[in-house]
């Protein structure tokens, strides 16, 4: 029922309204992939994404997930997910939340820059974001229908090391993801690949939305590479997903990815795409209203 | 039809509240603010401010669009775009950030701000800004390097909040009202299963 969601709907909107100052960013398009880059300190970004998927054996589902992705530190990023999904012809269900952290652990900037991720995954076996690609997951896992899917639980544990390059205004990510399911199943690994590139390096002196430095392109690739059992690229499966973002003076940011399978173990199709708006001095605005100092 | 137990709401919460305790610690880091302003005060004197750090090779550097009629304007709406925040809408400085105007910017090579754009002050606050273009920050150094001096100081740096209790009080109010929150919307408390219904 709705007011059984208050908190996760409520919340979300009363903040954004009480939230006085914005910035703008200059946001990645990556949607799976991550780069080095940590929220501003004191800064709230609150994104919303979504993901079509078009299913074999099934019903095509379009899942979809809250991210509010909070900068504790210049170091330190952390992160809520809210996720959900709808199923066609089946309905619609909330599968569950995710806790992570970013921290980047050099002082100033390298070649390849690491940043180490770890994240903890509270969802149903009925989750659909597939926000990661790991161990052995295909496009048959997501044909279970809801009725039964969402009855598995996945307590997970996830690490990532993340790597990043910027050259000459491109920008190069590799991530290597280990999952562990709090149960005993065994380690899973999977990896996440992205390059993209503003279309115009330097800016220009007005403000204006279709400026060739609002728009960043590249691509990513993800996928799984088995378990501690049987570690490769037998029954897994991998996506190549042209990116695109959108960075509006506005202050909102627009996304979109187009992926396709690359083997017969992936779904055929995935459209994803997501909105984004940053508030700068968040943390300030929270301290004032629990009694804090200006 | 989903029903979601109370571990997932209490995992919900505490989610909330580690989120919650990782504000007051961003809030803690940026309240420290005398023990920052005594330590660049020291850097300052001792001449190992970040400025200083910059390795003579990146201080060597010459902004390659120092001549470009159109870098200070473009470097203006670039700084209110990402670093006005923090640093004030006139470089000013804040509880957060240095004053631009000061004489150790503005008589730091151009190269030199390059570098800490790029490097960012990552365990003093200031983050990195190699996600920008070179161009982008060679512009936003054109503006820097353009705003001169000005007697205007930082705002004050004073502050007296004991941070950890203030913390520890501030996650207890919101847990608390979190809760208010819930109750008033669904009419119970947490103790019931909330349902979401499928279609």
């Amino acid at each position: 029922m709705l007011s059984h969601s208050f908190p996760a709907v409520f919340l979300p909107v009363l903040l954004i309204a009480l939230l006085p100052r914005f910035c703008s960013a200059q946001e990645n398009p990556y949607i799976v992939a991550y780069d080095h880059y940590m929220e501003e300190p004191g800064s709230l970004e609150v994104e919303y994404f979504s993901n079509f998927g078009n299913q074999r054996a099934g019903n095509d589902f379009h899942a979809f997930w809250m991210e509010f992705e909070y900068g504790a530190a210049a170091w330190w990023t952390t992160e809520l997910y809210l996720d959900g999904q709808t199923t066609f012809n089946e309905g619609t269900l909330f599968t569950g939340f995710r806790f992570e952290n970013r921290i980047r652990p050099l002082k100033h900037e390298h070649f390849i820059n690491p940043v180490l991720y770890i994240e903890y995954e509270n969802t149903s076996g009925a989750d659909k974001i597939l926000k990661e690609i790991e161990g052995h997951d295909v496009e048959a896992d997501n044909g279970e229908p809801n009725s039964l899917a969402r009855h598995d639980h996945n307590h997970e544990l996830e690490f990532k090391l993340l790597l990043s390059s910027t050259h000459k205004g491109w920008n190069f990510v590799e991530n290597t993801i280990a999952t562990k399911n709090l149960s005993n199943d065994p380690w899973e690994f999977g990896y996440a690949l992205g390059a993209s590139r503003p279309l115009k390096l330097k800016a220009t002196p007005k403000r204006c939305n279709w400026c060739g430095e609002n728009f960043i392109v590249g691509a990513e690739m993800y996928g799984g590479l088995g378990d501690r059992h049987s570690f490769g690229l037998g029954d897994t499966s991998h996506y190549l997903a042209p990116v695109a973002a959108w960075n509006l003076p506005s202050d909102w940011t627009l996304r979109i990815s187009p992926g396709f399978g690359l083997n017969d173990n992936s779904h055929r199709f995935l459209l994803r795409w997501g909105l984004s708006r940053e508030f700068s001095g968040f943390g300030d605005l929270v301290g004032r209203l629990f009694g804090g100092h200006p | 039809m989903r029903t979601l137990n109370g571990s997932s709401v209490a995992g919900v919460c505490g989610s909330a509240m580690l989120l919650f305790v990782s504000i007051c610690y961003g809030q803690q880091g940026n309240r420290d603010d005398a023990a920052v302003a005594t330590k660049l005060a020291k850097e300052k004197a001792s001449g190992d401010s970040e400025l200083d750090k910059a390795p003579s090779k990146a201080r060597a550097r010459r902004n390659p669009l120092e001549h470009d009629p159109d870098a200070v304007a473009t470097g203006k709406k670039l700084f209110f775009m990402h670093c006005a925040e923090c640093h004030g809408e006139a470089a000013e400085g804040t509880r957060h950030a240095p004053n631009l105007h000061d004489a150790e910017v503005q008589e730091a090579a151009p190269g030199a701000i390059f570098w800490v754009l790029t490097n960012g002050i990552v365990w003093h606050g200031m983050p990195v800004w190699s996600k920008l273009p070179e161009a982008q920050r060679w512009q936003l150094v054109a503006y820097i390097k353009s705003l001169g001096g000005t007697p205007k100081g930082p705002r004050s740096l004073e502050h007296s909040a004991d941070i950890p209790s203030v913390c520890v009080a501030q996650t207890v109010l919101f847990t608390l009202n979190l809760e208010r929150l819930y109750v008033a919307a669904s009419g119970r408390g947490f103790n019931v299963r909330p349902r979401f219904r499928g279609r």
